[in-house]
């Protein structure tokens, strides 16, 4: 690889035109195609649809060949340099200390064409701050090479994306086989899936009212009526074909995702390859990592799996969920384990302080847990029936607020500290003392007379609480905190 | 080769620097007439809008008005500036700022409060600015900024000019030293 190669201000691979026309088709498709299919269907604009539909496509081949035309790309000794726009131009420098990863991706026509995707992340980009549509690969892996720290590897553009990068001879830290893929499936939110599904599916059939309502007219009267009389039978049946189709869709899902999943340590970084169709491949420097994020449900825990995420260094969005995150579902201890020793060697998970909140926060979950009760007795009435079912839902609430009370625990070694909370779901995040950005703490007029207190840390990859501790708990929490980041030495990414 | 400098003491959570509260510093007064001015006029305006509205509604539609249309809104205005003023009134006092060698600590709020610590080798850039009435009243707003996030993370607002440039300019030469 030389970095002379990128010296010079040059363009992507041509083909990275046919990248920015499907990425904009696909964008206006996604943004439109409500309005799209409303007007396909009015036989006004059904006459014109070829006219109208050959004034998108040139307005989208268009704009696709002024954003390739104009995207520029070299590298200096210190930076990643990129100029773009047409009419409002842009030159956008990124020096190589200020990028977290390099992402390559690798779609089906890319594959076809020997062609890779290349997106750079940064500490300053809630997404990616950078996308090339097509490189040629050797180029995408020799720019990905210099971009993340220079002659790390070796590559060899003849092999499928996931074999290219130098692989030594020890497994990886995890791989995802049909039957873990199918477990990772049965594992999903079945209930989001499936409303998903049925949203989109409700969402189609909109615009197709004309088609299926004249189809329902067309139908013997004789069928409505039995349908009529009938339905209350179908509901069985409907929920279970919900479920059915919900699982479905989270298996495939998964299959389409996580299908030949790999995670690997490669050097300094971690490696993080998965996708059927797309081909993703997501490298992390390992020293870039700021939080570890553990989530299980139930049923995913009897399997023995978790899935964790992977947080860098971002801006936080409006939102604040679009992380730069990376996920691995259903890893297990040993591999979690492996990880952590990898990204954190010094937490050492022999506790030397822990922290649980005040029983305040008990009885306060189990009154915000009893406040249905409420609305559904003002309005069903309070007969009898609800009499019972308050009863039930009293001890059943008592139950679960306790274990979810028990389940907030806060450890630290005096390097890391480990948040955990949650019952049927569960969370644990691991971050490193020195890598917080600040800390602060809260009181409000409830909580003050009692002597607790809320710390929030804020690392560089989102904010994590610790609340209803005793104040002189979270005063030491505060004051340990701030002596850990004051008294780091050297870089805290 | 060993290092006769080198230590391993036992170090003691007790023992690590404490923040305390009789320590921060306090706000400028002038500062507390600007919040006060600033609730006031917002309360004047919002009763004008609300007096404009019923005003209209009495000379274009008489039959329609009635005496439960002035309550809620009234009770609401006192409620929320109510609770603005008693903020304004009991909190001022807990505002304040505290520089040590390495941090800058902020403290504020009356029936939520927070006290948020950013050490000095986490500010990414550090900001002064002053709009019209602050500039009349000659206090300035700092805004620190650090990482992973859009906006300013710690913002002391009320600061006397010079002590704002003072800390900006302290933050700047403990970020490069």
């Amino acid at each position: 690889m030389n970095p002379e190669s990128f010296a010079d201000p040059q363009r992507q691979h041509p083909m990275g035109l046919v990248g920015y026309f499907v990425k904009n088709l696909y964008g206006l498709v996604k943004g439109f195609w409500p309005v799209a299919a409303g007007l396909v269907l009015s036989s006004e604009v059904f006459n014109y649809a070829s006219w109208v539909g050959f004034g998108l496509l040139l307005l989208v081949g268009v704009s696709a060949f002024i954003e390739y035309r104009y995207f520029k790309f070299h590298l200096t000794k210190e930076a990643l340099v990129v100029h773009s726009g047409w009419v409002q131009k842009e030159r956008m420098v990124i020096p190589f200390e200020r990028i977290q990863a390099v992402h390559l991706h690798q779609s089906a026509w890319h594959q076809a064409l020997g062609l890779c995707g290349l997106k750079v992340d940064t500490a300053g980009s809630g997404g990616s701050e950078l996308d090339f549509a097509a490189l040629n690969k050797q180029e995408a892996l020799n720019l990905r090479a210099l971009l993340t720290g220079g002659a790390r590897e070796r590559v060899n553009p003849e092999q499928p994306l996931a074999e290219s990068v130098e692989q030594d001879e020890q497994e990886p830290i995890m791989q995802l086989d049909t039957r873990k893929l199918f477990k990772v499936g049965l594992t999903q939110n079945h209930l989001r899936n499936g409303l998903i599904a049925f949203g989109a599916f409700f969402t189609l059939l909109e615009p197709l009212e004309r088609w299926w309502g004249a189809w329902i007219e067309s139908l013997p009267e004789w069928t409505l009526l039995l349908f009529a009389f009938t339905w209350v039978l179908l509901i069985v049946p409907a929920i279970i074909l919900f479920v059915f189709l919900a699982v479905l869709v989270s298996v495939v899902s998964a299959f389409i995702q996580y299908f030949r999943f790999r995670a690997d340590i490669q050097g300094a970084d971690l490696s993080i390859e998965s996708g059927l169709f797309r081909r993703n491949e997501f490298r992390i420097p390992l020293s870039k990592i700021q939080m570890l994020d553990w989530k299980s449900s139930w049923l995913r825990r009897k399997l023995s799996l978790e899935t964790l995420q992977i947080h860098q260094a971002r801006a936080q969005v409006s939102g604040g969920s679009q992380a730069l995150g990376i996920t691995i579902p259903g890893i297990e201890v040993e591999q979690s384990n492996q990880i952590i020793k990898a990204v954190f060697p010094k937490w050492n998970p022999s506790v030397v302080d822990r922290f649980q909140p005040d029983s305040y926060l008990r009885y306060r979950l189990f009154l915000f847990a009893l406040l249905p009760l409420l609305p559904i007795g003002l309005i069903l009435g309070m007969g009898w029936l609800f009499w019972i079912f308050a009863s039930f839902w009293v001890a059943f609430r008592w139950v679960t607020t306790q274990r979810k009370f028990e389940g907030y625990r806060v450890t630290t070694d005096g390097v890391g500290v480990m948040i955990e909370s949650g019952w049927w779901f569960k969370r644990r995040t691991l971050l490193q003392w020195h890598q917080l950005q600040r800390v602060s703490f809260h009181q409000n007029r409830m909580i003050e007379p009692r002597g607790l207190a809320h710390i929030v840390l804020h690392s560089a990859a989102g904010s994590r609480s610790i609340r209803f501790i005793k104040e002189s708990d979270a005063k030491r929490i505060m004051d340990f905190a701030a002596y850990r980041i004051e008294s780091h030495v050297g870089s805290w990414m | 080769m060993m290092n006769d400098d080198f230590e391993n003491n036992v170090l003691r959570t007790e023992h690590l620097p404490q923040i305390h509260i009789e320590e921060f510093e306090k706000l400028p007064i002038r500062y507390r007439n600007i919040r006060w001015a600033t609730c006031g006029f917002v309360a004047l305006v919002v009763l004008l809008i609300f007096a404009a509205l019923m005003v209209a509604g009495i000379v274009l539609e008489p039959e329609a008005m009635d005496f439960k249309l002035f309550v809620f809104p009234t009770i609401l205005w006192m409620c929320v500036f109510g609770a603005w003023g008693l903020s304004e009134w009991f909190g001022f006092d807990r505002r304040g700022y505290l520089t040590r060698s390495r941090d800058l600590s902020y403290r504020s709020g009356w029936l939520f409060h927070s006290i948020t610590t950013v050490p000095f080798n986490r500010i990414q850039h550090s900001e002064v600015t002053q709009g019209p009435v602050a500039k009349r009243f000659k206090v300035c707003t700092l805004k620190l900024y650090t990482a992973g996030s859009s906006g300013a993370n710690l913002q002391i607002g009320g600061l006397d000019e010079d002590v704002a440039k003072q800390l900006r300019q302290m933050i700047e030469e403990r970020n490069e030293s």
